[in-house]
């Protein structure tokens, strides 16, 4: 009988109990063991899972591409080409994403200064009605 | 060749206008397309130009300057008044 208890799981990855009953309800964890009081006890495997979990979601994975790599992780070499697939369009998102985001920088940046340097108005509000920071 | 210079302004700007003035009065007589331009117009190009603060002079597509323009820089950016009779 697995016996780590919700707050034991709670203090070792830092997710809300809340969380964890989350996960267990849309499936990206398997239904987690309960003891004969129906309350829910954690293994290490469902530790390590969590773990993955969240080092994916810190790589920008969304938990629906969380749980296919879940699915592919446990099903082995077999998917690689899938998981590389998965990946590389997880990092052109992101990079598509540091553009937007190294644009919109720039952006806020020139505008700031040009209301620094402006003795009577400000130009942000009009430089954001300009329509083009729909990033 | 014409070269075009673009000078791109803003709304309240101190030195705008006045950078303007100059640029035409210099580049007179040359075979030069001016252009002035509101940032705020074309906030997206100024950006990819690499443009912070105004005003900000692009010669041929290539940003040359930033801030407020004097003669010594207009006689490094374009060389020395010819004489014009």
């Amino acid at each position: 009988m697995p016996r780590i208890s919700i707050g034991e799981t709670v203090k070792r990855t830092g997710l809300s109990a809340d969380t964890l009953r989350y996960y267990e309800k849309i499936a990206l964890l398997p239904r987690i063991a309960r003891d004969p009081g129906g309350r829910r006890r954690y293994d290490e495997h469902d530790i390590s899972r969590l773990r993955f979990i969240q080092r994916a979601q810190r790589c920008n994975f969304s938990l629906a591409e969380i749980g296919q790599l879940m699915k592919l992780r446990s099903t082995g070499d077999s998917n690689r080409p899938q998981v590389q697939r998965l990946t590389e369009q997880k990092l052109d998102e992101i990079k598509t994403r540091i553009a937007d985001l190294d644009h919109l920088q720039r952006e806020l940046q020139l505008l700031l200064n040009l209301c620094r340097g402006s003795d009577q108005g400000c130009p942000i509000i009009e430089g954001l009605s300009a329509g083009s920071t729909d990033v | 060749m014409t070269i075009v210079v673009e000078l791109f302004s803003a709304p309240h700007c101190r030195y705008c206008e006045s950078a303007y003035e100059q640029l035409d009065e210099y580049l007179a007589g040359r075979d030069v397309i001016l252009r002035k331009l509101n940032i705020l117009d074309d906030v997206d190009r100024a950006v990819e130009l690499g443009i912070l603060r105004s005003p900000a002079l692009v010669v041929d597509g290539e940003l040359v300057h930033q801030g407020p323009l004097g003669n010594r820089r207009l006689t490094e950016l374009f060389g020395a008044l010819e004489c014009r009779g």
